[in-house]
């Protein structure tokens, strides 16, 4: 009969192995990230419909947990694209931008629609979102997000 | 029974708990998030301004709509069937696309698309297709492909979901009109042979589109369609600025329209090299 010990000893090395899992799942993807053990970070986009006309790509850079003042914080570069059938029939790139001594930073980008017979048409955001707090090095986290625009 | 296995369960819930404080703290990670820091931030999105109508104009704007309505139905009636349907429209923009798109290649102010599809369920669906874009002097800037629900964009090499449902040869005007009949006027033109609907689209307040120089207040759309009911020839928007004036944004025209059994040799070629 095995002893208390051993089953309490296999017992803790089921839950570590548990917990690392945990952790990889919880902080894997492309649109998130541990800053050098200080925070959490995330990029975010949304892809928005506004109306017939137009529509918005929203664009967020997060520090979550815990929620930190960074010296700079938004994007390294932002491309927002239109697609007709595959082919992009439209793309503008915001020019860098980020602020400082906040926590969280956010941009829209408004986008009029071009035509498109087949109405298969789909709007895109992508993005390398840029994390800095000194004495720390920046921080480069690509994401991005795309919806279909009727 | 039950206490053979009370260690093991003791040891879980001891070491789930501790594993946890233990992965967190080494990573200076506090369990929970401050409720006080705004995560998102919430943007309102602009609003259209719905004219009201007097009811003496209801039932004129219902009928505009009817004829607008009719005049697609007709075009749909003749090309969106099972077959292929071959269309080449031209658009011209007053604002330029930002930067390359791959490979030295940007997008021109003035393109031509042609796109064949492949439809079924009577032209509700594509299956198959294959939209180029070009530049005015014919050149292929790019060309994607449709195969099995996704677009592969050959000049890209990349790849996109597409949407499985059929073309709308109007532009989706017709559906825009129905949204805002109140809003719709016709002017005949007879020297050109043709029928205009305008559409204005008024917003509350004016927005930044990317790329242009002042805000829009809003848009209005110039359909022009055939005399003789054989459909859409040309569609102009213009942007309404903050001072009331309007300056033409973009002109799309149809040059080619026609559904046929068979597509060229080319395009054979190319839907079959995808499918390889």
């Amino acid at each position: 009969m095995k002893t208390f010990a051993y089953k309490f000893f296999v017992g803790m090395i089921v839950i570590l192995l548990m917990n690392l899992v945990q952790a990889v799942v919880v902080f894997a993807g492309p649109a998130s990230a541990a800053y050098y053990g200080i925070t959490y970070v995330e990029g975010v986009h949304t892809v928005t419909n506004i109306n017939s006309q137009y529509w918005v790509a929203k664009l967020w850079s997060k520090t979550k947990v815990p929620v930190t003042t960074m010296d700079d914080i938004g994007y390294s570069w932002w491309t927002v694209r239109e697609r007709c059938n595959g082919n992009i029939t439209k793309s503008v790139q915001p020019p860098p931008h980020v602020l400082h001594g906040t926590s969280l930073y956010y941009a829209s980008s408004q986008v009029a629609k071009q035509s498109c017979i087949s109405g298969d048409r789909q709007g895109s955001s992508m993005a390398n979102h840029d994390f800095y707090k000194w004495p720390k090095s920046h921080m480069y986290l690509y994401a991005d997000e795309a919806q279909f625009l009727p | 029974m039950k206490k053979k296995f009370l260690p093991f369960v003791l040891g879980f819930v001891l070491l789930l708990t501790l594993g946890g404080i233990v992965l967190l703290s080494g990573l200076n990670w506090p369990v929970s998030v401050s409720a006080s820091e705004p995560l998102t931030e919430t943007v309102m999105l602009p609003t259209v301004i719905v004219p009201t109508t007097a009811p003496e104009k209801v039932e004129e704007a219902d009928k505009l709509l009817q004829e607008i309505q009719s005049q697609v139905e007709g075009t749909n009636k003749k090309y969106l069937k099972n077959g292929w349907l071959h269309v080449v429209y031209q658009t011209k923009n007053s604002v330029a696309s930002d930067g390359t798109i791959g490979d030295g290649i940007s997008i021109p102010t003035e393109y031509i698309m042609e796109d064949w599809y492949l439809l079924e369920d009577d032209g509700a669906t594509k299956t198959s297709a294959v939209s180029f874009m070009r530049d005015t002097a014919g050149n292929i800037v790019q060309y994607s492909v449709l195969y099995k629900g996704k677009w592969y964009n050959k000049t890209l090499n990349d790849i996109t979901d597409a949407s499985p449902f059929g073309p709308k040869i109007d532009f989706g005007f017709a559906n825009r009109a129905a949204e805002m009949p109140q809003s719709i006027n016709k002017q005949e033109l007879k020297t050109e042979n043709l029928v205009l609907y305008t559409l204005p689209i008024q917003l509350a307040a004016p927005i930044q589109l990317e790329g242009y120089d002042q805000p829009t207040q809003g848009t209005v759309e110039k359909a022009y369609f055939h005399a003789d009911g054989s459909g859409l020839f040309k569609l102009e928007t213009y942007m309404i600025l903050p001072d009331g004036n309007q300056v033409l944004d973009s002109v799309t025209t149809i040059l080619v329209l026609d559904n046929l059994e068979t597509p060229p040799d080319e395009i054979v070629k190319i839907l079959e090299e995808v499918q390889q």
